[in-house]
């Protein structure tokens, strides 16, 4: 192997400590003008001068990009990989002891290179940009990796919409991405060597999108309703059996949307509620400690005053939980309000609200939603985890799986959504989404004409499930497995011509079509999930 | 003044040619010579007193126009009420049976395509299905195939009245990647 470097103008090499050269052959050196060479104290030593280190060379041989199996990335298709991919980088070393950090900064490739059959000849990286990765706002912004036993070190890279706005500054239709990696007292290695081999990134092929019921991070599963329109979201909490049955739990809060109070109490209530609780229970009769996953419904109307009236058109704010016996608890919340009538102040402050209504329809139509809700999320195994088989978990933990669920809902849909904002649009829509189903089905018809399409599409418990797991990245793949779900039912009755088959499609989604200028195609966007219960 | 007149003639030539391209997509339903009306019972009810009813329509939609058509929403609705594609009914290619129109149709400039639409929850009384078939045996699980679509309706014209009184009908969306090329909204006679 042979090393060339060039450099046009003057070369300088200031070493802190000592410089030293060796080579089993010859050392040149040829000036064209004259050669100095100064020594403090001794001069020029010529003949047995001090050996070499005994070790032989460590050093980086290459790296290489790996797909999420594990896989070498294929670049016989381009771009290799697109946004919402994970990806692996995979050094292979050589010498370098065990565990041995070394350091990886992420570069966007712009720059020429000209290679011939013997190697490169030309190569500049001087429009090359460094690429600081994601959520690394001090330090480093690198990642490191220790070298394993076997001599390499592997790591993964989440390509997320964070990539886009490199792509968008990029000219071409997508990026190519290489490390630089270093470790202590050694020159910097360019990863892959072979520039060929940088990872290709295009835009996502994701073009269906779902939209966040609240619109921040704090809150990442769609907007689900019930078939009336009434918003239903969840979260999960922990409280004590006595706690919860008591209707002396509504709490007198000030005046907020309750869509406000929900959202941003949500993340805490994830993360910290249920470890709170069980340190505040320790010893104190854990076993009265209920896990719990709340479905909160926002119902318009009918809250009652304290003048025995029942108003309407406001939202109540209704909390269903289930314990793990099965058991379900109903707390009603709402946004108070007040008036003066005939020098009488009429309010809804103070009246419990799951009093005032236990005996009326309202509420078992409530509890009736709250059951049937938490079949959405299903496909977090929250059934197991809210009967936990009658066992509480020995280390209490944030509910399994909500987070995730706030992770791969949002990050790649938010940018996305706030671009197609049309707020005449979307106030309509409003209006008809609070009619449940058939507000939702008037408002298709009514844009039927428009550049703006809106969609609807029932489908079942498992395509909801696969597409709250992000499995499902085109709308074209829902028509498909509706098609062949509905083949299936057919099938299955006909097999049992007397067995009445229970309707499967129970949700119904609504979405819109818009054009996106980036990727320059249409993309859907999930605007919200009925159920049809 | 000439130039006024110049000016009118041009804007009007423009804006004939800028009608001109949705009028040159044409949408009509077409005699049906391929598909049979069939009645069978509906799985998720079937100790209903009715059965479901599909009469195929077939429609011609012909690209004169100098765009290609990319993309088509195909909605339905019955007595004012909408319905839902892949529920309430079905769009097929008539030359790839197998293919399903929901949002994708190429139909290239100066070509055409013949769709198929099936409904899958129009219902019929089980005393009305006894009168078109007298080999109806009760409770019976099979489904029921009848005669050609075109001949089926004009042979029942009575049954055919009954369902014209539902007001169904059918609005056909057609676009050049995002952009409306024209819509169409036509009551089904049946």
């Amino acid at each position: 192997m042979s090393r060339t470097r060039i450099v046009r103008g003057t070369y300088t090499k200031i070493s802190q400590e000592g410089h030293s050269m060796y080579s089993n052959a010859n050392i040149i050196t040829n000036a064209g003008a004259a050669i100095t060479e100064t020594g403090v104290n001794n001069g020029v030593t010529y003949g047995d001068p001090k050996k070499p280190a005994a070790i032989e060379g460590d050093y980086i041989i290459d790296g290489e990009w790996l797909d999420k199996d594990g896989n070498p990335i294929d670049t016989s298709k381009t771009p290799h990989a697109r946004i919402g991919n994970t990806v692996f980088f995979r050094v292979k070393t050589r010498n370098i002891p065990e565990n041995t950090p070394l350091s990886f900064e992420l570069w966007e490739s712009d720059g020429i290179s000209l290679k011939i059959g013997l190697g490169t000849i030309f190569d500049s990286r001087m429009f090359d940009d460094f690429v600081p990765l994601e959520g690394k706002e001090s330090g480093s912004k690198a990642v490191t990796a220790n070298i394993d036993k076997d001599g390499y070190a592997i790591f993964s890279i989440d390509l997320t919409e964070y990539f886009e706005q490199y792509i968008e500054e990029d000219a071409g239709a997508y990026i190519e991405l290489y490390f630089i990696a270093r470790y202590i007292g050694h020159d910097m290695a360019y990863l892959p060597r072979d520039n060929s081999k940088y990872l290709q990134v295009g835009y996502s092929d994701r073009t269906l999108f779902i939209q966040s019921a609240v619109g921040d991070e704090k809150y990442g599963l769609p907007e689900f309703r019930s078939a009336d329109g009434d918003i239903i979201i969840f979260s999960g909490g922990v409280e004590s059996i006595d706690k919860l049955a008591s209707a002396d739990n509504i709490k007198k809060e000030e005046d907020s949307t309750a869509f406000d109070r929900v959202k941003d109490k949500i993340k805490d209530e994830i993360e910290g509620k249920i470890k709170d609780k069980a340190e505040e229970m320790t010893g104190k009769g854990f076993d009265k400690l209920q896990k719990t996953i709340a479905v909160h419904q926002l119902k318009k109307g009918k809250l009652g005053m304290n003048n025995g009236q029942v108003r309407t058109n406001r939202r109540l704010y209704t909390t269903t939980q289930f314990d793990n016996l099965g058991e379900e608890y109903t707390v009603t919340r709402a946004s108070n309000f007040g008036y003066v009538s005939n020098g009488e102040r009429v309010t809804s402050k103070g009246i419990s609200q799951l009093d005032f209504f236990k005996e009326t329809n309202v509420y078992s139509k409530v509890a009736k939603v709250g059951k049937n809700a938490l079949d959405c999320l299903a496909f977090l195994d929250l059934a197991k985890y809210i009967s936990g088989n009658g066992e509480l978990p020995s280390i209490p933990s944030p509910v399994p799986g909500l987070d995730f669920v706030i992770d791969i809902m949002v990050t790649e849909t938010k940018e996305r959504i706030k671009e197609m904002w049309d707020e005449a649009v979307e106030a309509v829509l409003e209006k008809a989404k609070d009619l449940g189903i058939r507000g939702a089905k008037e408002f298709v018809t009514l844009n039927a004409n428009a550049n703006k399409q809106y969609g609807l599409i029932e489908i079942s418990q498992s395509i909801l499930d696969k597409l709250l797991k992000g499995d499902i990245r085109r709308l074209e793949q829902i028509d498909k497995l509706k098609i062949s779900e509905n083949r299936e039912l057919g099938n299955k009755s006909r097999e049992n011509p007397t067995e009445t088959i229970k309707n499967p499609f129970v949700y119904t989604v609504l979405y819109k079509w818009q054009e996106d200028s980036t990727i320059n195609d249409q993309v859907v966007v999930v605007e919200t999930i009925f159920l049809n219960v | 003044m000439k130039t006024i007149y110049y000016l009118s003639i041009l804007i009007f030539l423009i804006c004939c040619k800028t009608n001109g391209n949705s009028s040159d997509i044409m949408l009509k339903e077409t005699d049906n010579k391929t598909e049979y009306v069939k009645i069978y019972s509906d799985i998720f009810k079937k100790n209903e007193d009715s059965l479901i009813i599909d009469i195929p329509i077939e429609y011609e939609i012909l690209n004169n126009s100098d765009k290609d058509i990319t993309g088509c929403s195909i909605l339905m609705s019955e007595n004012g009420k909408m319905l839902i594609n892949l529920t309430d009914y079905y769009v097929y290619d008539l030359n790839n049976k197998g293919s399903h129109i929901i949002h994708k149709l190429d139909i290239p400039q100066k070509a055409k395509k013949n769709l198929i639409v099936h409904r899958s929850t129009m219902k019929i009384s089980k005393k009305d299905v006894r009168k078109l078939f007298t080999g109806y045996k009760e409770n019976s699980i099979d489904t029921i195939k009848l005669s050609q679509s075109s001949v089926f309706r004009k042979e029942n014209r009575e049954l055919m009245n009954l369902f014209n009184k539902n007001n169904d009908s059918i609005v056909v969306n057609l676009f050049n990647k995002n952009q409306l090329l024209t819509s169409f909204r036509k009551k089904i006679a049946w």
